[in-house]
């Protein structure tokens, strides 16, 4: 997936988030995002990280919300998968970790819960972009 | 040359670790929420357009018909208005005669909410309104925050939930004063002794100390008091009066410079 689309759909993301956010029940639409493209592709983390920056700072004004947990991410996972093989385990943990962080937050379930949802879906479609054919 | 290596990684990890904390300390969140509201105002235009085209689609006679209600609560208002004037003198003077000062230097205006933050309380908010940093944001039933910056026709705001918030408060009619501070999702009171303690369900309001909040606003309902062991101060946790979540409008107070005493 080409950097600037995905830095542009996170940033329509967040404005949806500030836009709409007292009006109806919406996910974290660029974690979800952002998280499906390094959980799909762990060499996505400098971009990832950055733009996961941008979102805690314009979201919670602050820098230590998912950005801690998104750094740690591709460590673990690499750690992780030499140690017990790469597998599909160690990735949802992640995610669940990273997730949480917004609940901690002050989003509520329902929307840590959305924003679950909406990563599996993009990380489902964001790996098949890696596939590389046999 | 490994060992040069590693040398280089930790100094680089350490000025990203610099760089990171005083992006911390500077508002820069602040600043790129402002300059993403014009963006979040265009996401709003198709539901402003589909209520202009509404308006305009209406039919004529109940157009009419509204003009005609309208007009006539007009004159109802202004009616109201008057006797409001005349009662407003008359506390002016009452208020001389018993020595009170009165609330002078703000003027009041109404501001839209144009974006939140999307955590449960909406810490933040952006509104779309000319104002000043400091300016006062009261919801219809209480204290909701102060402005923290502004440009152009938008302001962020930082409510009373936030950490960074003291607001000095009293209980009318009694010698208590205290500090409200935000706490994310619930209030903190400070420095009240636990044999003044005011009952649980109390309304706290403004005290006006330090000249940033105006006198007698609501802030918080108390809904818990603790005794702490060895301390002479009580923990007691409140609420906000105001409901900000959902309002679509807030009114701003502006300190005016040629306030009277």
């Amino acid at each position: 997936m080409s950097m600037p689309l995905l830095l542009l759909l996170c940033l329509i993301g967040i404005i949806f988030n500030l836009g709409f956010s007292g009006v109806t029940l919406q996910p974290d639409w660029s974690l979800a995002l952002l998280l499906a493209a390094l959980l799909a592709h762990r060499g996505n983390w400098l971009y990832v990280a950055l733009a996961t920056g941008v979102h805690d700072l314009i979201l919670h004004w602050s820098l230590f919300i998912s950005l801690p947990w998104i750094l740690i991410t591709p460590v673990i996972i690499a750690w992780s998968d030499a140690q017990i093989g790469a597998s599909l385990l160690q990735r949802v943990f992640a995610m669940l970790a990273v997730i949480s962080s917004l609940f901690f937050a002050g989003w509520s379930l329902a929307s840590c819960l959305l924003t679950l949802l909406l990563c599996l879906v993009f990380w489902h479609f964001i790996a098949r972009l890696y596939v590389q054919p046999a | 040359m490994t060992h040069r290596h590693i040398l280089w990684r930790v100094v680089l990890g350490l000025v990203v670790f610099v760089v990171l904390l005083s992006f911390q300390r500077m508002p820069i969140g602040q600043y790129i929420t402002l300059a993403l509201s014009p963006l979040i105002s265009t996401l709003h235009a198709p539901s402003r357009w589909w209520h202009d085209s509404e308006l305009w689609l209406q039919e004529r006679d109940e157009l009419q018909k509204k003009l005609i209600a309208t007009q006539n609560l007009l004159e109802q208002q202004t009616a109201l208005i008057q006797q409001g004037k005349s009662l407003a003198e008359e506390n002016t003077q009452l208020r001389k005669l018993l020595k009170i000062t009165n609330i002078h230097g703000y003027t009041w205006r109404a501001a839209q909410v144009l974006g939140r933050s999307p955590d449960k309380k909406s810490q933040r908010l952006i509104l779309q309104i000319q104002s000043n940093p400091d300016d006062v944001v009261v919801s219809s039933s209480g204290l909701v925050g102060l402005v923290d910056k502004s440009h152009a026709e938008s302001a962020v705001v930082r409510t009373i939930l936030d950490a960074s918030l003291a607001v000095p408060v009293t209980i009318p009619g009694s010698p208590l004063a205290a500090l409200i501070r935000g706490q994310g999702d619930h209030l903190l009171v400070d420095f009240i002794p636990l044999d003044q303690a005011p009952a649980i369900g109390s309304i706290l309001q403004t005290s006006g100390a330090g000249g940033v909040f105006p006198p007698g606003i609501s802030v918080a309902r108390i809904t818990h008091i603790e005794a702490l062991k060895g301390r002479i101060f009580a923990r007691i946790e409140a609420k906000p009066i105001a409901h900000w979540q959902r309002d679509n409008w807030l009114a701003i107070a502006s300190r005016t410079h040629a306030s009277s005493p």
